[in-house]
Parts: C-alpha cells; structure tokens; sequence
C-alpha cells in the first residue's frame, strides 16, 4: 500500500516508446534464451538423475540416448555400470555352481585332510562310509579351491568395477548437484527477466493508452487517506488492483462497473474460492 | 595343512595316508581286543557272583529286619556289578565292529591303492568340467521338492 504507482515506472517516464520497445524486446529475447538454457540445463539434470538411479539399480535401464545433452562422464558411468553388471553376473554363475564359499571350502577341506590323515582322541576315528563320503568330497572341495584360484580375477575385477563405478557416480551426483543449483540460479534469473519485461510490456500498454488518456499524476491524498483506514470506493479499489496505485481513476470511474468486474476478477487468487474471504472475516 | 598344499594331494596320496592310518589302528586293536575282553571277562564274574549271591538269600525264609537288609544290599551290589558287566560288553562290541570296520576299511583301501577310486571322483569331475558342485545340485533340488510342497 506503500508502494506508489509511479515509482513502478520511474525510470522509464521520460523515454521515448521506441525506446522502450526496444528494451522490452530484447527483454523478451533474453528470456526467450534463458528458458531455452534452462530446458537444457533440465533435460542434463534428468539425465543425471537417471544415471545415477540406473547406476544404484533403482532405474530398470539407462537414460535415452541424447547427444546434444550426455557429456563424457555420463556415457562412462553407463558403460561402468554395464560392465559391473557384466561382472557381478560372471561371480553370481560362479557363486551358484559351486554353491560354497571360498573360507568354508579351505576349511572343510582341511578338516577332511585331518580326520582321512590323522588318528586324533580330538575327534572319532571316521568309519569306512565316512571315510568315503570325506574323500569324495574332500577331491570335490579342491577342485572347488582350485576354480576360485582361477577365477581370482572375477572377485577383484567385482571389486575394482564396483570401486570405479561409485567413484563415477560421486562424480555424476556432484554434476546432479551442481545442475539443480544452475537451474535454481538460472530460474531466479528468468523470472526477474519476465518481471521486467512484465514491467516494460504494462508501461509499454499503458503509454498506448496514455497517448489518448494520459497518466493521472499521483494522487497522495488517497495514500494518506488509506493509511487514516478510511474507505475507498470501488472504482478506486479497481484501479489500485491493476496498476499498484491510482493510475486511470479517473477513466475507469467513467467507464461503468463492468470494467470494474473485469479488474477484481483478474486479480483474484486461483485457489481462494469466492467468498472465501469474506468467511474468514467472518470468523474475526 | 595350507589349502596350497592341500590342493596338491593326489587320490593315490590321499588313499595311502588313509591305509597307514588305518594300519596304525588296525595295530593297536589286538591288545585293546584283549584288555577289552578281560575287563569283561570279569564284569562277568563279578555279576554272575553277585547274583547267585543274591538268589540264595532271597531263597531264605527269613522276616528278620538283618535278613532284609543283606538283601537289599546284595540287590545293591548286584545292580552296579550288572550295570558295570552291560558297559564292557558294549565297549567289547564296539571294539569287536571296529575291528571289523577296520579290516573291511583297510581290504577297501587296499583295493582303491590299485586305481579303482575312478567312481569316487565322479563329483570332482563334473565340477572340474564346467558342471555343478554335489553342494548346488542338493540346494537345487531341495527348492525343487520345496516348490512341490
């Protein structure tokens, strides 16, 4: 209520319209580049995310393949993850036929050594069906040791895929990270962008109808008057609604109540239901 | 043993440490036969003793309070020799299948000394030439049977 309808465009009374179009256009163009910068910013950002979600296995498949937006570091991360995929399927089939872990093969094996070996008061001398049993199995055990010695490589190549990849995916969050900071900066950028072409666009409107009904200078005594909490009439209210002042007061007392309508409807809230306000004050 | 080192023993290895255990115990079984066997021998007597003992007092007609409790003390006395005469004769019999054991375990490995233990490596072959290990197809087949259910 502070705020006076002039101060809005102060800097602009004075300037010639050409000029303002001029400002207004390339207003408009700078918005027009910052929205095209921040659906690309989004489409990279989306792609971020959705390489890091199918990295960590909660994305069923990679993101689609888009050239202008997947830089280097994205492409890596997909073939990194392919390839632990790759690997932690090799240890998974390796995992499966034998079906018993490296420390309980060695151990196991062990043990049978010393119990076919050994007469031990440790443990009972082992009939000749366990004796059996024991060197069938103690043969299987070590060709079970002797395919973990040679698939050594499948655990560390596991281990580095598993290491390369969550050091990529550090470096794809940190890119994440740094993306929804840009679109954050970026949208702040744009909207001030559209506030002031907003700005130009209405002073630009209001100068065209200026030409035929100029601006009303600014009328101080309403200020004071809202301040005292005296009333103001409809007309007045309209006007304050569309320009934050008291610009055209005197045009749109002319105009009749429909326009009057049209103001107040435009400026209504979207969520707040008709009468709405007029409960709550109701309840004060 | 390292699993390095366990990893070169050979069936032929591995049957003969089996045949020198075995050997080893076989050995020791004749003496451990006859100690077993006394120890019986007199569990034996010593039940077989006390029962008679027992039998021909309680063959008296006697309602002394002394009578009954020689009575009840021969029963006692009989209990733990009986009790005791169970224990060797298990002990014997154990002894007694072990030698059996034995002397079929070493004729057995005897025999595996010669090359015949193809048939045992039948699991060790099927893992070594890309198939399952004994371990996998018992898991398989339990989530078989658990899947029937």
């Amino acid at each position: 209520m502070t705020r006076q309808a002039t101060s809005l465009f102060e800097d602009l009374v004075g300037l010639e319209t050409s000029k303002v179009e001029t400002m207004y256009s390339d207003a408009l163009e700078e918005v027009k580049a910052i929205d095209a910068k921040l659906v690309g910013l989004q489409i990279k950002k989306r792609i971020h995310s959705e390489t890091i979600r199918f990295a960590v296995n909660k994305g069923p498949s990679p993101p689609r393949e888009d050239s202008g937006h997947t830089d280097e570091l994205i492409t890596l991360a997909i073939q990194q993850k392919n390839q632990f995929d790759l690997c932690l399927a090799h240890r998974d089939e390796l995992v499966q036929r034998l079906s018993v872990p490296r420390h309980r093969v060695a151990n196991t094996l062990s043990e049978f050594f010393d119990k076919l070996t050994t007469s031990s008061k440790q443990h009972e001398s082992p009939t000749l069906a366990n004796e059996i049993e024991m060197f069938s199995r103690f043969f299987e055990l070590q060709t079970m040791l002797r395919i973990y010695h040679d698939q050594k490589s499948v655990v560390s190549d596991l281990d580095q895929a598993r290491r390369t990849l969550l050091e990529t995916v550090k470096a794809v969050n940190k890119n994440d990270r740094r993306y929804a900071q840009i679109i954050s900066k970026t949208r702040e950028t744009s909207k001030k962008l559209r506030k002031e072409a907003g700005r130009l666009r209405a002073f630009l409107k209001q100068n065209k109808i200026g030409t035929q009904h100029p601006m009303p200078p600014s009328m101080p005594e309403l200020s004071e008057r809202l301040l005292a909490g005296d009333a103001l009439s409809m007309e007045e209210f309209a006007s304050m609604l569309e320009h934050g002042g008291l610009t055209e007061l005197n045009e749109k007392a002319l105009e009749g109540k429909p326009n009057q309508k049209q103001a107040l409807g435009k400026k209504r809230p979207k969520n707040r239901p008709k009468g709405g306000r007029k409960a709550s004050a109701k309840k004060e | 043993m390292q699993s390095e080192g366990l990893l070169s023993i050979t069936p032929e290895a591995m049957v003969k440490a089996i045949l020198e255990r075995r050997q080893a115990i076989a050995s020791k079984l004749p003496d451990a036969l006859h100690q077993r066997t006394e120890e019986n021998n007199r569990a034996y007597t010593l039940a077989k003793d006390a029962r008679e003992t027992l039998k021909a007092l309680k063959a008296k007609e006697d309602e002394t309070e002394a009578h009954k409790e020689a009575v009840k003390k021969a029963q006692n006395i009989y209990d733990e020799h009986e009790s005791f005469r169970r224990r060797t004769s298990s002990r014997l019999q154990t002894l007694k299948n072990s030698i059996k054991d034995s002397e079929e375990a070493i004729e057995f490995w005897t025999n595996m000394a010669d090359g015949e233990w193809g048939h045992l490596l039948d699991d060790s072959n099927r893992l070594a030439s890309g198939g399952e290990s004994s371990y996998a197809k018992s898991r398989h087949q339990r989530s078989i049977e658990e899947e029937e259910q």
